[in-house]
C-alpha cells in the first residue's frame, strides 16, 4: 500500500511540512485520495502516475509569461490524472467536461 | 591530523558559523531543486550504478561547486554534469553549449579525475553469496574479527579514492561498542573493484581524544568503521 | 449576508477544484474509485508518510515497554513485522534518549538520512554548519538550535558513515499520561527524532 513514496523521489513530489502532507484546500486531499485509491484498485500504478505528474508539470513549466499561472501542485495533479485516466480510456473528456459544467451551474451552499 | 581534506570530509572542521535552522522549511525551496531530484534518478541508473559512485563524484567536485549558493541540490546538479561526462552521454564542451554558459564553466572542468585507487591497498575480496534483492548487505562465514571493548585505531591512508573513513578519527583510539551487519566496501565498489565485504564496527571515541582538553564534557562520538579501516590497539580482557 | 444566487464558489468549469468533485463523483458512479476506501486513504496519507512513521513507533514504545525493548535490540525485525519499506533503510538502529544522556545524528560525509522513518532531510541537517560542528561542539550547536541540556547529560553523536541509519526515541513528556497513541505521535517531531529538539506535551 505504501508506494506513493516513488513519488517523494522526483520532481512530483508532493508538498510536505515537516514531512506530512500538506492541503490547502479539501479538494487538493480529495484528489490526492481518489488517485490513491485508483492505485489501489488497479487502473494504474504509482509510476504511471508520477510519468503523467512530471509532463503535467513540465507542461506548465513550458509556458510563458502572462499564460503561464502560478504554480500550483494539486492542479498538476488534477491535469495528469485526468490525462492518465483518458489515455487508459477510463474515462471519456467530454463526460468529465459536461459534468463540471453542471456543478457551476449550482446554487451556492449546496452540500457536498 | 592532516590539513589535506576532501572537500566533503568536514566532520570537525572550523570556521563554519550557525546551523541555518528552520523547523518549518518547505521540502523544495525552489522548482528547480526538483528538477534535479528528478533528473538524478534518470541519470544514475545510466552511470553511477555501484554504491558508493555517485558519492565519489561528489567528493570530487571542487570546492566551490561543493558548496556553491545552491546548496544540497545544487551539489547534485554538479555531479550530474560531472557523470554525464565521464560517461560519455554529454561532453563537457557541449553542456556548456547547451548550458547557454561560457565555455569551461561546467563542473565537469573543475572537478577532480578519478582518481585511481591501487587495488592492492584494498583487503582482499571474499566470496559471498548474492543476495535475492539488491542490497549493500552480505552474509559473512567469518566471525568479526574485533569484538566489544576492544581498543582501535584507524590509520587510514591518503589514497584520493572513495572511503567512508572520516578524517578527524584517523590516529585516534576509540572503543567497539557495537557490531553491525556486514556490507560491502565503499572504497572498492565506488571504484568498480568488486564487493570485498567487511564487517561493520560502530566505534565511541571521547571527544576529549578527537578534540584536545577543549572539548566539551561528556560527549562521545560514535562512527561506523568498516572492519578494514582498524588495527587492534588492545584487546578487551 | 449577501444572496449569491448561480455562482458556485468556482465559477469556472476548468478549475481543478471544480474538476476533483465531477472526477470523483463520475468515478464513483462508474465503480472505479470507493468513496469510503478514498476518505480513508486521505486519513491515512495525511498522517502516515514521512515523520509519522518514526513517531508512531516512539508513541507505541512510549506506551508498551516490550515493543520499546524489540525496537531497542532488533529495529529491523520490528520495521519488518511492521512492514515499513522504502528508500536507504538497510539497517536501522534506535538511540533511546534517557536522564543522563542524549543522542543526535548526523552524517558527516554526506547527508545519510532514514528517509523511510522520517521523510526527506530537512536542508539544516546537509548544510555544513551542522556536518561540521556537530561532532566538535554538540552541546553549543543544540543549544543554538533551542536545546539546551544540563551540563552532567552525556551527549552521544552518531555519524552516520556506513550503510546504518538512526533515529533517536526521544523522552516521553510529562503530562501525556492520558493519551492515546495517535495523540501521542502527532507530539513527536522530526527534529526531536534526529535528536535536535525534545518533545513538548504541548
Amino acid at each position: 500500500m505504501t508506494g506513493v513514496e516513488v513519488l517523494d523521489n522526483s520532481e512530483a513530489a508532493p508538498p510536505r511540512d515537516n514531512g506530512e502532507l500538506v492541503f490547502e484546500a479539501p479538494w487538493q486531499s480529495r484528489a490526492f485520495g481518489v488517485a490513491a485509491d485508483l492505485v489501489d484498485s488497479g487502473s494504474f500504478s504509482w509510476n504511471d502516475f508520477r510519468q503523467q505528474l512530471i509532463e503535467a508539470i513540465q507542461a506548465w513549466e513550458a509556458l510563458e509569461g502572462a499564460d503561464q499561472p502560478p504554480w500550483d501542485y494539486y492542479t498538476c495533479w488534477v491535469a495528469a490524472l485526468e490525462q492518465l485516466l483518458f489515455s487508459k480510456v477510463l474515462l471519456d473528456p467530454t463526460e468529465l467536461d459536461l459534468r463540471s459544467s453542471e456543478y457551476v451551474e449550482r446554487p451556492h451552499g449546496h452540500d457536498h | 591530523m592532516s590539513t589535506d581534506h576532501r572537500v566533503h570530509d568536514i566532520g570537525g572542521t572550523e570556521g563554519w558559523g550557525e546551523v541555518p535552522y528552520d523547523p518549518n522549511e518547505p521540502v523544495f525551496h525552489d522548482d528547480w531543486e526538483r528538477r534535479v531530484l528528478g533528473l538524478l534518478f534518470q541519470v544514475l541508473p545510466h552511470t553511477a550504478k555501484r554504491p558508493g559512485e555517485f558519492r565519489h563524484a561528489l567528493e570530487r567536485l571542487a570546492s566551490e561547486d561543493y558548496f556553491c549558493a545552491d546548496g544540497y541540490y545544487g551539489r547534485w546538479r554538479a555531479g550530474m554534469e560531472v557523470l554525464l561526462h565521464e560517461y560519455g552521454h554529454v561532453d563537457k564542451a557541449e553542456l556548456d553549449n547547451r548550458l547557454g554558459v561560457p565555455h569551461g564553466t561546467s563542473a565537469g572542468y573543475r572537478s577532480a579525475n578519478v582518481a585511481a585507487v591501487n587495488p592492492k591497498s584494498l583487503p582482499p575480496d571474499r566470496n559471498t553469496p548474492l543476495p535475492e534483492r539488491r542490497t549493500v548487505r552480505r552474509e559473512l562465514d567469518e566471525p568479526p574479527q574485533f569484538q566489544i571493548g576492544d581498543r582501535v585505531v584507524a590509520a587510514g591512508n591518503d589514497e584520493s579514492g572513495h572511503t567512508r573513513l572520516p578524517e578527524y578519527v584517523r590516529g585516534v583510539a576509540g572503543t567497539v561498542v557495537k557490531i553491525h551487519p556486514a556490507e560491502v566496501l565503499p572504497d572498492s565498489t565506488a571504484h568498480n573493484l568488486g564487493d570485498r565485504p567487511q564487517h561493520v564496527l560502530c566505534v565511541a571515541y571521547q571527544a576529549k581524544d578527537l578534540w584536545g582538553e577543549d572539548a566539551e564534557e561528556d560527549v562521545v562520538v560514535n562512527v561506523d568503521l568498516y572492519e578494514s579501516y582498524v588495527e587492534l590497539k588492545e584487546g578487551v580482557s | 449576508m449577501s444572496q449569491e444566487v448561480g455562482h458556485h464558489h468556482g465559477s469556472d468549469p476548468n478549475s481543478p477544484e471544480i474538476r476533483t468533485e465531477a472526477l470523483e463523483d463520475l468515478l464513483a458512479e462508474k465503480g472505479l474509485i470507493d468513496r469510503a476506501r478514498v476518505d480513508a486513504l486521505i486519513e491515512r496519507f495525511e498522517h502516515d508518510l514521512g515523520p509519522m512513521i518514526g513517531a508512531r513507533l516512539v508513541a507505541k514504545s512510549w506506551l508498551e515497554p516490550e515493543f520499546r525493548k524489540k525496537l531497542l535490540d532488533n529495529a529491523d525485525q520490528v520495521l519488518q513485522d511492521e512492514q515499513i519499506q522504502g528508500a536507504e533503510i538497510e539497517h536501522v538502529e534506535i538511540k533511546a534518549n534517557e536522564p543522563g544522556i542524549h543522542n543526535v545524528v548526523v552524517c558527516t560525509l554526506c547527508s545519510c538520512y532514514p528517509w523511510a522513518l522520517l521523510g526527506l532531510p530537512p536542508s539544516w541537517y546537509k548544510s555544513p554548519e551542522y556536518r561540521s560542528r556537530v561532532v566538535r561542539e554538540p552541546r553549543k550547536v543544540l543549544a543554538e538550535m533551542g536545546l539546551s541540556l544540563d551540563s552532567d547529560t552525556e551527549i552521544r553523536v552518531w555519524d552516520s558513515s556506513s550503510e546504518t541509519r538512526f533515529l533517536v526515541l526521544p523522552e516521553r513528556p510529562s503530562g501525556t499520561e492520558e493519551l492515546d497513541l495517535e495523540a501521542l505521535a502527532q507530539l513527536v517531531t522530526r527534529d526531536s527524532m534526529i535528536g535536535v529538539a525534545e518533545v513538548k506535551a504541548q
